[in-house]
């Protein structure tokens, strides 16, 4: 063994430059904007939010078509199409913005899976905790940066579909609506549920560290439980699919809801908040304990 | 400076690194030897906070790395030259580490200018080569003009002129009382860089020392003679019980006996000796007879009569078995001619 003479160091220029949480928000926000299949996924979840809100905005002028033909309608009520009043008509032009969540909402959650899994698949992971060795401050930064994405971007887009839509809409309709009714806290409802799709994602993805894995967990959640629990003949299980998040989801983008409704926007908002945080919060616990490799 | 103490990691059960201690002092290029899958990266990953040890610490200048206020201008680490997101471009990825310690802007572009990578700053990483992406770890780690520097196979995938800078890099930095820990397996770049070495095998260590002291391990005390009366020589030598070789025409690799005493064997039978050479080991076969029970996957040897590759333990029954510290570099080539470092 060797004695080792120490000698003291030249004191490095940036010392004083301490690691901050707010350097660290920054920096991830960089992360994601700099990469550019975060927005393309953006176009293509704005697509599918105008484009849907297009097709709800034709059906609307379907629907009203019936109340105006006698003879239409005779024919949709024989086909098993129910007829709507247009006060109903009306209501569903209000939630226009959000007619494409159902499909958009996993686009969302997968920005987010891919957010934070893509670190480990390309092994940026190694480089981001080294220069952050406070995985929480990480993790909450990431968290931060996808909810304010998911959150501005739902609120946005659901705005735009839902103009978008009313220009399809017949006029006579179009002119029934009322702006000050409840739209913006519609488009608020949208942001909401795509925000909190944002933290199922990140939650999935730091939990598999995997992005086809991290996908495919929300899909099950959103989808493919709520078709299953719908599928069973047990009057628990279809109570128990009133509850899951997609069922959620739709309650918090839906507008006018009927006054003795089983559950209400706020509830629906809680309930899907403690769907989207149980995995935020065990994707939580896999990033702070679990070494990369 | 670096502290290793009795540091262990284990997977399962297996045992990656095995109670290890040793420091890496300032101002000291510390070479990090062993073969695959001794423990040099998991110990490097230990000190960065990137993987837990079982038991044991891993601490830079006294602290764990994610107790550091400012840990990018502590340490800087390249441990993984691929570490970067491929759809990002270099600029940006370093610019994503400076914000996090908020450090200038400027501070990226010398990094950027230090390490030559200024023409393809701004182009996507997935288009770097394997160099290109060394370089650009190197200056991720210096990013902070961090104290400590620790680089896992940095000359990796480098052209001659980079392995030069790393060599220079790393002699500098710790010229300016930086301490530097480097891992690799080009024995003879690290013969040239380390003042220190810490060689480790199957998880444990081996050797901790100086580059001189661990030279000295070769026990190797062979003198090459070389003489027009080789004939005379070596039958004067026999009747000593001296034990030699021939070497070439003219000469005779003795062992065991200093060369002082050999020129004066020569003169008292007036023997011209036109050569008298202390043999120095090389690194290289220090290390390879240190690690030769130490390593975790054996390549099969590679039979020049046929251009069959035999696996360990098989029966090479033609040639014989290549001394493994002859396989990369020939030994003529620093026989005698090189000096101790």
């Amino acid at each position: 063994m060797t004695a080792t003479t120490s000698v003291t160091p030249r004191t490095s220029t940036y010392a004083n430059h301490k690691l901050s949480f707010w350097g660290v928000l920054r920096s991830e926000a960089l992360k994601f904007r700099t990469l550019t299949t975060n927005w393309v996924m953006t176009l293509v979840i704005g697509a599918v939010l105008v484009l849907l809100a297009l097709a709800v905005g034709a059906a609307i002028n379907q629907l009203y078509s019936y109340t105006t033909d006698p003879q239409l309608a005779a024919d949709a009520a024989e086909r098993g199409a129910m007829p709507q009043s247009v006060e109903g008509i009306v209501d569903m032009t209000y939630g226009l913005g959000g007619s494409g969540m159902q499909l958009a909402c996993m686009l969302i959650a997968s920005v987010a899976v891919v957010f934070i899994a893509s670190e480990y698949a390309t092994h940026q992971i190694n480089t981001t905790l080294t220069a952050v060795p406070k995985r929480s401050m990480v993790y909450l930064a990431k968290l931060i940066i996808v909810s304010i994405y998911a959150f501005v971007i739902g609120f946005v887009f659901a705005a735009i579909s839902y103009f978008v839509g009313l220009m399809l809409v017949n006029d006579n309709i179009a002119n029934q609506v009322d702006f000050n009714s409840g739209v913006v806290m519609n488009w608020l409802g949208v942001a909401i549920f795509s925000m909190l799709m944002a933290w199922m994602g990140l939650g999935f993805g730091a939990l598999l560290r995997n992005n086809a894995g991290g996908i495919v967990l929300v899909v099950v959640l959103m989808f493919v439980i709520s078709l299953v629990f719908m599928m069973f003949p047990w009057e628990w299980a279809t109570d128990f699919a009133k509850y899951l998040p997609m069922a959620m989801g739709e309650t918090i983008i839906g507008y006018g809801l009927p006054d003795d409704a089983e559950i209400g926007y706020v509830q629906a908002g809680g309930i899907l908040a403690l769907w989207s945080a149980i995995p935020a919060l065990l994707g939580y616990l896999r990033f702070r304990f679990t070494d990369p490799k | 400076m670096l502290e290793v103490s009795q540091l262990t990691r284990q997977y399962g059960d297996k045992t990656a690194v095995d109670n290890i201690s040793f420091t890496v002092p300032n101002g000291k290029v510390t070479g990090f030897l062993g073969p695959n899958g001794a423990g040099k990266s998991t110990t490097m990953r230990m000190l960065m906070g990137l993987e837990h040890p079982t038991s044991g610490s891993a601490l830079i200048d006294g602290q764990k790395y994610a107790s550091l206020k400012s840990p990018l201008s502590t340490v800087g680490a390249l441990l993984d030259a691929k570490a970067m997101h491929p759809g990002r471009s270099g600029l940006q990825h370093l610019r994503s580490l400076a914000l996090t310690h908020g450090f200038p802007k400027k501070r990226v572009d010398e990094v950027i200018e230090m390490t030559g990578l200024s023409a393809v700053a701004k182009k996507k990483v997935k288009g770097f080569s394997l160099g290109m992406g060394q370089r650009m770890g190197i200056a991720g780690a210096l990013l902070g003009d961090p104290q400590n520097v620790i680089l896992d196979e940095p000359v990796n995938g480098l052209d001659p002129e980079g392995v030069i800078w790393v060599r220079n890099l790393a002699r500098h930095l710790a010229s300016e009382g930086k301490t530097v820990l480097i891992s690799s397996h080009l024995m003879s770049e690290m013969s040239q860089t380390a003042d220190n070495l810490v060689v480790i095998g199957r998880g444990r260590i081996l050797a901790n020392s100086s580059m001189q002291d661990y030279l000295k391990l070769a026990d190797d005390q062979r003198v090459l003679v070389r003489t027009d009366q080789r004939d005379e020589f070596a039958s004067f030598l026999s009747q000593q019980g001296v034990n030699f070789s021939s070497v070439e025409t003219d000469g005779l690799m003795v062992e065991h006996t200093p060369a002082r005493d050999l020129a004066s064997y020569a003169l008292d039978r007036r023997i011209l000796l036109h050569e008298v050479t202390p043999q120095v080991a090389t690194l290289e076969q220090v290390y390879m007879q240190m690690t030769r029970g130490e390593v975790e996957y054996h390549s099969g040897d590679f039979n020049a009569a046929n251009g069959s590759v035999v696996a360990p333990g098989g029966s090479p029954s033609q040639a014989p078995q290549a001394d493994p510290a002859t396989m990369y570099e020939s030994p003529q080539t620093s026989w005698g001619q090189k000096g101790s470092n």
